[in-house]
């Protein structure tokens, strides 16, 4: 069991690693495009296609078909909060001989989620208001972009650069801190309509009582069960998948999904 | 109901592009409208200055008798203000920059871009970005908004591409490189 956990994610890490180097700058250039369309209602101009949104529409329909796989397996900025993640619970591990993945309390957990829509609604109003030119050297990510461009951004970039050590030390104290609290793009992410048949389902006519070993191992500790209101949220790490015991999470498979629904409201679970 | 989130979700995502659309929608009629007022402006702006031309002729024809009668008597002090008269044209003439094609360099986001422009009587006639090892693919075509700017300002002192500002002030400062080379010593 231990070593099919392993396995993933020594998988999910090669991936990442590459897409660390060959495209660390795709998640920027998706918000870039999002960006682009207010810039233009902002300026009174009409909204024209450009190569910033051929990366967001890539993206989004991606997305849409196949779930949240790009924030998992390919965004850099993702990957670089599991790097800090990882390291923190292996220092953990071996300097204070403390055990298991550490993170905070599931309700602070589902209330945080929320402030990536209000930082959205915020960078989207300030770009419509005008003053988003005011923010310029506070985004963390051009900090970010700039050195994975290996170059040293100058000091009007002093307030990004703080906020960027800030986002690095809350990578450390929560598995995937920055993409459930803080990514804009990931709240543009979440409220896509992922298609059903893309999102993790359970068989939970097979689960036994009081396991819940996949919601306490999910980075966003989410009840997976197909699409429900929080469904947006799953980054498709694939952990839950690795972690059940029972081998009773999947990717989509309607007839089984269909299955469980018949035997979970014959036994009076169904919702 | 079954997918309820999904159905939700896919509603909002279509509200979303229809108000896009309807938004360029509304652009593109307010754009028309203004090109048939500025059409009809430019019209009557045409037709003023052909009435004006017409009675700059008449003024021309009758100055030029005058003059004529004028240059009998100054002709004797005219050679000495040729000399420095046509040392002047002479200098216009050749104008600011030389015509043919620079290269120029200039820092972007990731490293140096070059751009290749192209002069022909004073004009900048064409830019092309020859490398850019250093940006990232969809910044520099975006970027390279720019050029199009710098052509049809024939001026470097243009905005900057939103989004894309290392890449286009890049390609702005290749091209002031590019113009210090080919300028007239």
């Amino acid at each position: 069991m231990k070593k099919r956990q392993r396995k993933v994610r020594l998988i999910r890490a090669v991936i990442q690693l590459i897409f660390f180097i060959v495209a660390p700058a795709l998640f920027s250039t998706a918000f870039a495009g999002v960006k682009s369309i207010f810039q233009a209602i902002a300026a009174g101009q009409p909204v024209t296609w450009n190569s910033f949104l051929d990366v967001t529409g890539a993206l989004l329909l991606l997305t849409v078909l196949f779930g949240r796989h790009f924030c998992g397996y390919a965004c850099a900025f993702g990957s670089l909060g599991d790097a800090m993640y990882e390291l923190t619970v292996f220092i953990r591990q071996k300097v204070f001989h403390k055990k298991g993945r550490h993170g905070y309390p599931e309700k602070v957990v589902r209330y945080l989620q929320k402030v990536k829509y209000l930082l959205l609604a915020f960078l989207l109003l300030s770009i419509l208001a005008g003053w988003y030119s005011n923010l310029q050297g506070m985004s963390p990510w051009d900090v970010f972009s700039m050195l994975t461009a290996q170059k040293l951004p100058n000091a009007s970039y002093r307030i990004g650069i703080i906020l960027l050590v800030l986002i690095l030390i809350g990578m450390c104290t929560q598995e995937r801190f920055f993409c459930q609290f803080l990514c804009p793009m990931g709240a543009v992410f979440a409220m896509m309509p992922i298609l059903p048949s893309a999102l993790f389902k359970r068989d939970r006519s097979k689960c036994p009582a009081k396991c819940g070993l996949c919601r306490k191992r999910c980075p966003a500790h989410l009840d997976i069960d197909g699409d429900t209101l929080l469904s947006g949220e799953c980054i498709c790490c694939h952990a839950c998948e690795a972690t059940c015991p029972r081998k009773n999470i999947q990717i989509g498979q309607e007839v089984e999904q269909k299955e469980a629904e018949a035997v979970s409201s014959i036994r009076g679970e169904g919702k | 109901m079954k997918y309820h989130s999904f159905y939700m979700r896919l509603l909002c995502l279509i509200l979303i592009i229809g108000a896009v659309l309807g938004y360029n929608f509304m652009q593109k009629n307010d754009t028309q409208a203004l090109q048939i007022t500025e059409l009809t402006d430019r019209v009557s702006a045409l037709e003023e200055q052909q009435k004006e031309m017409l009675t700059a002729l008449e003024d021309a024809a009758k100055a030029q008798e005058e003059a004529r009668a004028a240059a009998y008597n100054a002709s004797q002090k005219t050679e000495t203000d040729n000399e420095t008269g046509s040392s002047d044209a002479a200098a216009s003439g050749e104008g600011v920059y030389k015509d043919g094609t620079y290269t120029g360099e200039a820092q972007g986001f990731g490293g140096t871009i070059q751009v290749q422009v192209t002069l022909s009587g004073d004009e900048i006639t064409d830019i092309q970005v020859t490398s850019a090892p250093g940006e990232d693919a969809a910044y520099l075509s975006q970027g390279e908004g720019v050029i199009s700017s710098i052509i049809s300002a024939q001026s470097t002192d243009v905005d900057t591409v939103s989004g894309a500002t290392f890449s286009s002030t890049g390609i702005i400062n290749a091209v002031v490189d590019a113009l210090g080379k080919a300028e007239n010593a």
